[in-house]
């Protein structure tokens, strides 16, 4: 199932796992170093590995889409900005549900990506592993016994494995906690960032936290490692949330009924807009004040309103207040849903 | 409203307290708040805080300790693709795979300050076809926790079943003297490289390939 149609477990506060696998070829320059020649080339050997394993992926050539298209499957979390920005060929092989990405040419010359719903780390690592094992039977990766798969950058050497999970945090966001965090989890090796990922600040309250580690530590261990810092956010927020406002706080019920009625009203909205007071909806979703309304229909409202997949779904380039326009249309249509569906 | 503390910015932040029973709401602005210790998360940064700090990239190529660094492999080049050692310092990225043998002498210094260990403890290259190295020949006597705390995995399986039992609880003993020094850095990697000893004794085939 497609990770933002739906929501896993812990998807009350969790949105998301995402796991990534960098893996490169010996015998070619890592991604930046490339000839086009020898891009080309890498890329057809690649494809032709995976195409040989039977799975079904659809071969996406990125240089024939718009770049609306482009961008909603960055804003998918299907490729990252940076496949975008290669001078060389790049590529994308995509599993038919979504959650395995395999992008090729990036820094790395494969990255595999596998993303879950919800707290779902161990199952997202075996998915993108299993993936990864077809491609190193199949073709000569660069390894080594002292180092494990060599990367471009020392940051993923090792297991070449990044883990990262997307977290609901209102209150500690509220009560200014985010930065606090942030500082100490990086002490542990991990890092917090925003929604859009590095270098973006906090949006909708939402937080990503991921592993700095690659070396030293083998991928069950780091699962677990993240897994448990994960399950202590948890506890705080829902700590925080206790002090911040308790279910029965008439200014909480407040704050997600204005969320219902901006977004049910709306004719112009902005995506910073939107993404707040879907955070404060979610909050209603979980404290149970917004009857009607779930964690899954709120993940894929996210996607829906980003400017690229408005504009992928509109078949054409939208100017910022048409965008606006358009994605007010899409959540009042969403608000007048769930009112009725909790109505009945 | 304002906020209680500043009086000048909006409040946006609730705070009930219970005290003696008495209930009593606090509203501040986001920013008087995280100026605030709120009494859960003070324990929890203090118990995260207890761990050594790592350096990124940036902070690491223009740190202090890495000065010399460039000087210590000067001359180190890459015989495929022709990177410098110094030119790898700046961008922070190997050229091809090559570069991890052509820069291996600088390169314990270099991970050691931006990685848990030194050393791969991942799973093995899937499809490899078993190169059954010859075990080296086991240890005379073990190694002193305050010189290593890694042993090469064949190594390790290569102890009698009383010597690894020996070596691991010499690493807890370590584990144990590095916290109570507040040395928790070295606490962690004790730790990992027990991780490592019982994994290796619960698989005694580790490195043979398991089909997926």
């Amino acid at each position: 199932m497609t990770w933002y149609l739906t929501s896993g477990p812990e998807g009350d506060l969790i949105v998301s796992s995402r796991i990534r696998l960098a893996r490169n070829l010996k015998d070619y320059p890592f991604g930046a170093r490339l000839t086009p020649e020898q891009g080309t080339e890498l890329l057809e050997r690649i494809r032709g590995a995976c195409r040989a394993s039977g799975d079904d992926y659809l071969d996406v050539h990125l240089e024939d889409l718009s770049p609306q298209e482009q961008l909603s499957l960055v804003e998918r979390r299907l490729i990252s900005p940076e496949l975008l920005e290669q001078p060389n060929p790049v590529g994308l092989l995509l599993g038919r549900d979504e959650s395995i990405a395999i992008m090729l040419g990036e820094e790395d010359h494969i990255r595999i990506q596998s993303m879950r719903a919800g707290l779902d780390l161990v199952p997202a690592w075996e998915a993108a592993d299993a993936v990864a094992r077809i491609i190193e039977s199949r073709l000569p990766i660069a390894w080594s016994e002292r180092y494990g798969f060599l990367t471009a950058c020392p940051t993923n050497v090792g297991t070449g494995l990044r883990a990262s999970v997307m977290m609901h945090l209102p209150a500690l966001t509220r009560l200014g906690q985010i930065e606090a965090l942030s500082r100490n989890l990086s002490k542990l090796g991990f890092t917090v960032r925003g929604y859009h990922g590095e270098h973006s600040r906090t949006q909708g309250c939402l937080v990503q936290i991921s592993n700095q580690l690659t070396l030293g530590i083998g991928e069950r261990d780091l699962l677990s490692d993240l897994g448990q810092i994960v399950e202590q956010m948890l506890q705080l927020e829902r700590r925080a949330r206790e002090q911040a406002f308790g279910s029965d706080d008439i200014r909480t019920a407040d704050r997600v009924q204005r969320a219902i009625g901006i977004l049910g009203h709306a004719r112009l909205i902005t995506s910073e807009e939107a993404l707040d007071l879907l955070s404060d909806l979610r909050l209603g979703v979980e404290l149970g004040l917004a009857p009607g309304f779930s964690a899954a229909q709120i993940n894929s409202l996210m996607i829906q309103i980003e400017p690229g997949t408005l504009q992928k779904s509109a078949g054409r380039p939208l100017e910022a207040p048409e965008r606006d326009c358009r994605r007010a249309d899409i959540l009042r249509n969403a608000i007048a849903a769930g009112r009725s569906a909790a109505a009945t | 409203m304002n906020c209680e503390r500043c009086q000048r910015n909006e409040a946006s932040v609730f705070i009930t307290q219970i005290e003696n029973g008495k209930r009593s709401v606090m509203h501040l602005c986001s920013d008087c708040a995280s100026k605030l210790t709120i009494s859960p998360f003070k324990a929890l940064w203090q118990q995260l805080a207890a761990n050594a700090p790592l350096g990124l990239w940036k902070s690491l190529a223009t740190s202090p300790q890495m000065q010399g660094e460039a000087a210590a492999g000067a001359g180190l080049a890459c015989p495929d693709c022709g990177l410098s050692y110094a030119e790898f310092l700046r961008s922070g990225k190997f050229g091809c795979s090559t570069c991890y043998k052509a820069f291996e002498s600088r390169l314990d210094t270099i991970l050691g300050r931006i990685q848990r260990g030194t050393r791969y403890v991942g799973r093995p290259l899937a499809g490899r076809q078993s190169t059954a190295t010859p075990c080296p020949p086991p240890p005379a006597a073990l190694p002193d926790t305050s010189e290593t705390l890694d042993l090469e995995p064949a190594c390790f399986l290569s102890l009698a079943p009383e010597q690894q039992t020996a070596w691991i609880s010499a690493l807890r003993d370590a584990q144990n003297e590095a916290v109570a020094i507040e040395d928790y850095e070295r606490a962690a990697r004790c730790r990992d490289a027990i991780r490592r000893c019982l994994a290796l004794q619960a698989e005694p085939a580790a490195g043979e390939e398991v089909s997926p």
